[in-house]
C-alpha cells in the first residue's frame, strides 16, 4: 500500500501535531472517512474526539494516559483514544511521544465484543493502520523520515511507496 | 509538506461549544497534572493506588485518561497523596466592577490635567455623567 502523511493544520498546536494517511488513488484521508462515516449517527462522541484531540495539541500534549495502548504490535504506537464511558466510537491512532499522533480510521464500538477480531470494520482499520506503522517505522530506521528539532513535525520523505 | 484542509472538520471545529471544550481541558489537563506528579515522585499506578486506599488497579487508569469526571472528595484525596493542588480554592478575584458617583464642579474641571486619574476622567466621561464604571 502507497500513502503519504498529512499535517492537520486545524488539529495541530504548540503542544502536539496531527497527521493522517491518505492512500495513494484515495481522494480523502484515514480521518477525514471517519468524520464522514460517523458525524451523523455519532455526533457527540465525534466532538467528544475533536474536543480531546484539541487539548491534547494546545494543552497537554499526547499524555500516555489518555490513549489505549497496545492495539498494534509490539513497539508500533498503534493505540486507541480513549474516549467518555458510554461511547461507542473508537479511532485508532499511530502516537511519537508526546509531540506527534497519526489518526487512522476507526468505528462504531459494539459493547459486547471483546476483541477488535471480533468486529471487521474494526479489524479492516486497525490491520491497515498496523502496516502503515510498519512502513513508518522502517523508514526511521532508515532515516528516511526524521522529526524535526521541535519534535512537533515529520521531516524528511512522507510519501510512502512499496 | 502537505497539509489537510477539511471543510467538514473546520465546519464540527466551528460547532465546538465554548464550554464543553472548557471542560474536556479541565479534565484533561487534571488527568496530565496528576501523570506529572506521579512521575515527579517516581511512582507506578500501583503507588498511586495504594497512597489513595483503592484497590481496582483500573481506577487508575481512568483518572489517568482524561475522560474521568472527578468528584470534589476524589480531588482533595489525590491533593493529600500527591502534594499537589488540583481545585484551586484562592484563586483571587481578577475582575470587579467599582461604582461611584463622581461630582465633577468648576473647581474639579480646572485641576482636571494635574493628575493621571484625572486625564482618564476626561476621557471617560461629559459633565453630564454621575456614575463611572471601572474595571480593574
Amino acid at each position: 500500500m502507497d500513502f503519504e502523511l498529512v499535517k492537520i493544520k486545524d488539529l495541530s498546536g504548540r503542544k502536539a501535531s496531527f497527521y493522517t494517511v491518505v492512500r495513494d488513488g484515495d481522494n480523502k484521508s484515514l480521518f477525514e472517512t471517519f468524520l464522514e462515516e460517523n458525524s451523523i449517527t455519532f455526533k457527540n462522541e465525534i466532538f467528544d474526539i475533536i474536543r480531546r484531540i484539541k487539548t491534547i495539541s494546545n494543552k497537554t500534549g499526547a499524555m500516555d494516559g489518555f490513549f489505549k495502548p497496545n492495539e498494534g504490535k509490539p513497539g508500533d504506537g498503534l493505540c486507541a483514544l480513549y474516549d467518555q464511558p458510554g461511547s461507542k466510537l473508537r479511532l485508532y491512532c499511530i502516537r511519537f511521544g508526546r509531540e506527534i499522533v497519526i489518526l487512522g480510521g476507526g468505528g462504531p464500538k459494539p459493547k459486547p465484543i471483546r476483541a477488535l477480531q471480533e468486529n471487521e470494520k474494526l479489524k479492516s482499520e486497525n490491520y491497515q493502520l498496523r502496516e502503515i506503522a510498519q512502513k513508518i517505522m522502517k523508514s526511521q530506521i532508515a532515516k528516511e523520515i526524521y522529526f524535526s528539532k521541535d519534535y512537533l513535525d515529520f521531516e524528511g520523505e512522507l510519501k510512502f511507496e512499496d | 509538506m502537505k497539509e489537510l484542509n477539511n471543510t467538514l472538520l473546520s465546519s464540527l471545529l466551528n460547532e465546538i461549544d465554548p464550554l464543553d471544550q472548557a471542560k474536556t481541558d479541565a479534565k484533561m489537563e487534571i488527568a496530565a497534572k496528576i501523570a506529572h506528579a506521579m512521575k515527579f515522585k517516581n511512582w507506578k499506578k500501583k503507588d498511586l493506588l495504594k497512597a489513595v486506599g483503592k484497590d481496582n488497579p483500573s481506577i487508575i487508569t481512568k483518572w489517568l485518561s482524561g475522560t474521568h469526571n472527578f468528584t470534589t472528595d476524589t480531588l482533595v484525596e489525590l491533593e493529600h497523596a500527591l502534594d499537589i493542588e488540583l481545585i484551586s480554592r484562592d484563586k483571587p478575584i481578577l475582575q470587579a466592577t467599582l461604582k461611584f458617583q463622581v461630582v465633577i464642579n468648576q473647581e474639579g474641571m480646572k485641576t482636571e490635567k494635574m493628575s493621571y486619574f484625572n486625564d482618564i476622567m476626561t476621557a471617560s466621561i461629559s459633565t453630564q455623567s454621575r456614575t463611572v464604571r471601572f474595571v480593574i
